[in-house]
């Protein structure tokens, strides 16, 4: 996972890709937020508008 | 070639989907899972999002504010005399054993009765029995003991000075970092005497604090520890008032906490300092190139000693975490102010939601330190005999030792997951409650927490990716 490529200017780069053991899994972690976090962000902007159209009907 | 093309999607798919391991925080114990560890991750998101529903069904209107409390009785004033005498002697011991005893951290009682036994048992014993804290205290019992002393000689004491209300409980949230970057960044922290020099300049200030501004108003306002155990306290089902005992529902307490300046911070960094004990434990923070080392690399090549790079940088983590949970907090309480008519200022709804976080906070504890409790707790068994870890018995029990087949790792990983869920839960009923009492339209009320329902989430699944990180 820790792979250096090679020498640039006398030092050694290391792609951030070459660490995606350490991290990947955050993703798996982050998958539940961001769904939960994006149908509540819809289902808020719907009910708000509904409630719009409600009170100009009204 | 196009094995290898095959070979790496299909490793990565295994070690996703394949049954994880987990460890229990602190002991190197390790669980065999039947499922990926994730996989509790997304189980525990739809708990929050079914008991966010069934709230939003069954709970139309605030009730918490309106639960009576019955009255069980009083404790003598003897007893608490008693208590307030234990915590001094217990503090004596404490600082005696880490000044005078062995300088080798498993063999002194000091750094066990600190990190341990006071900083995460008390909030295990405050969220049964109230705030035991309170009346065990020693700097409270010594200040209160010098004022009674000196206003019987004296024949009164003159009256305190009035304690800047602007300050609120900004000094308790300093002093919880403080004591969070001891235990956690300090390179002396496992030096007993150096713990014990510590415990006596914090009560030293206490002392000076105390008699400045009254015991009381400086113990509920700066005494970190105190104001810490008291939130604990605030979810027991037992509500102390002076010596008056009161039994109410588990959890509802939180409804009390004083919303001061200060206090929004207070629950940050508990959750904060815990959840970067965690993340300081995983390869993204540890591993070959992680953020500890280029942060460390960085101050070295700023001219730092290595001790102090390393120290710097684990002070930089200390407060990334800490303000990412301030700042998700945050998130939750301007979302839910945008959300409907009649909003009221986000500082203002920072403080009045400030509670929904302590069972929060506990929970983090819960999940963090219980199998430190659990097994290091054991330690004290021991340490009691011989506090100085010089080879005395006091109490016949030196030969003891710590039993680590008391509770399976599974057993732990569960215990674990079960109090993020129910931490979590709780912080969702307190929420919900009150922003049905905050909002007079339900529907605006439940779409406020709409923000907070994902900040759960994102708490839930944040912590079980701790967990998870320590243990990798």
């Amino acid at each position: 996972m820790h792979r250096p490529l090679a020498p640039l200017g006398g030092s050694v780069v290391n792609l951030p890709l070459a660490h995606a053991g350490h991290w990947y899994h955050v993703l798996l972690y982050l998958a539940p937020i961001l769904l939960i976090g994006a149908g509540l962000w819809w289902s808020s902007r719907r009910e708000a508008k509904r409630d719009k159209s409600d009170g100009s009907d009204g | 070639m196009y094995r290898i093309r095959l070979a790496a999607p299909a490793a990565l798919l295994a070690a996703l989907v394949l049954p994880a391991q987990a460890a229990a925080h602190g002991i190197g114990q390790r669980a065999d899972l039947p499922i990926p560890v994730w996989l509790f991750a997304w189980a525990a998101a739809l708990v929050l999002v079914a008991s966010f529903v069934a709230l939003t069904v069954l709970w139309p209107k605030p009730v918490i504010a309106g639960l009576k409390e019955r009255l069980l009785g009083r404790a003598p004033l003897a007893l608490e005399m008693l208590a307030g005498l234990l915590g001094v002697c217990g503090f004596a011991v404490i600082v005696y054993a880490g000044l005078a005893g062995s300088q080798t951290p498993t063999a002194n009682l000091a750094p066990t009765a600190i990190f341990v036994l006071v900083w995460v048992g008390i909030p295990f014993l405050s969220v049964v029995f109230g705030d035991v804290f309170n009346v065990i205290s020693p700097w409270r019992a010594v200040g209160r003991g010098l004022g009674w002393a000196i206003s019987r000689i004296s024949g009164g004491l003159p009256a305190p000075m009035a304690y800047p209300e602007r300050l609120g409980r900004w000094p308790a949230a300093l002093t919880i970092f403080a004591f969070a970057w001891i235990e956690l960044v300090w390179s002396g922290r496992e030096s007993p005497s150096s713990l014990a020099i510590a415990a006596l300049l914090y009560a030293a200030i206490m002392l000076i604090g105390m008699s400045c501004f009254g015991a009381e108003k400086w113990c509920r306002n700066a005494d970190g520890f105190g104001v810490a155990f008291s939130l604990f306290a605030l979810l027991a089902p037992l509500d102390w008032e002076g010596r008056r005992c009161s039994l109410r529902a588990p959890i509802v307490g939180a409804l009390k906490m004083p919303q001061v300046p200060g206090s929004v911070a207070v629950v940050c960094v508990m959750i904060g300092s815990t959840s970067f004990d965690g993340f300081s434990q995983g390869a993204i923070w540890t591993g070959a190139g992680g953020l500890a080392q280029s942060l460390t690399d960085s101050f070295s090549s700023a001219g730092f000693s290595d001790a102090t790079s390393v120290e710097l940088a684990y002070t930089v983590g200390l407060l990334l975490i800490v303000a990412l949970v301030s700042g998700l907090y945050r998130l939750a309480v301007i979302g839910m102010c945008r959300t409907g008519a009649g909003k009221p200022p986000v500082d203002e709804l920072a403080r009045s939601f400030a509670h929904t976080l302590i069972p929060i906070a506990f929970a983090y504890i819960v999940a963090h330190y219980f199998s430190l409790l659990l097994f290091q707790g054991q330690a004290a068994v021991f340490l009691v005999s011989d506090p100085l870890g010089d080879g005395s018995d006091i109490f016949g029990t030196s030969t003891s030792a710590i039993d680590y087949s008391l509770l399976g790792a599974n057993a732990i990983w569960y215990v674990q997951v079960a109090a993020l869920v129910i931490g979590h839960v709780a912080g969702l009923v307190l929420a919900h409650d009150r922003a049905l009492a905050t909002w007079a339209d339900p529907r605006v009320a439940v779409r406020s927490q709409y923000w907070m329902l994902t900040v759960m989430v994102a708490f839930t699944c944040i912590g079980l990716w701790l967990l998870s990180a320590a243990a990798s």
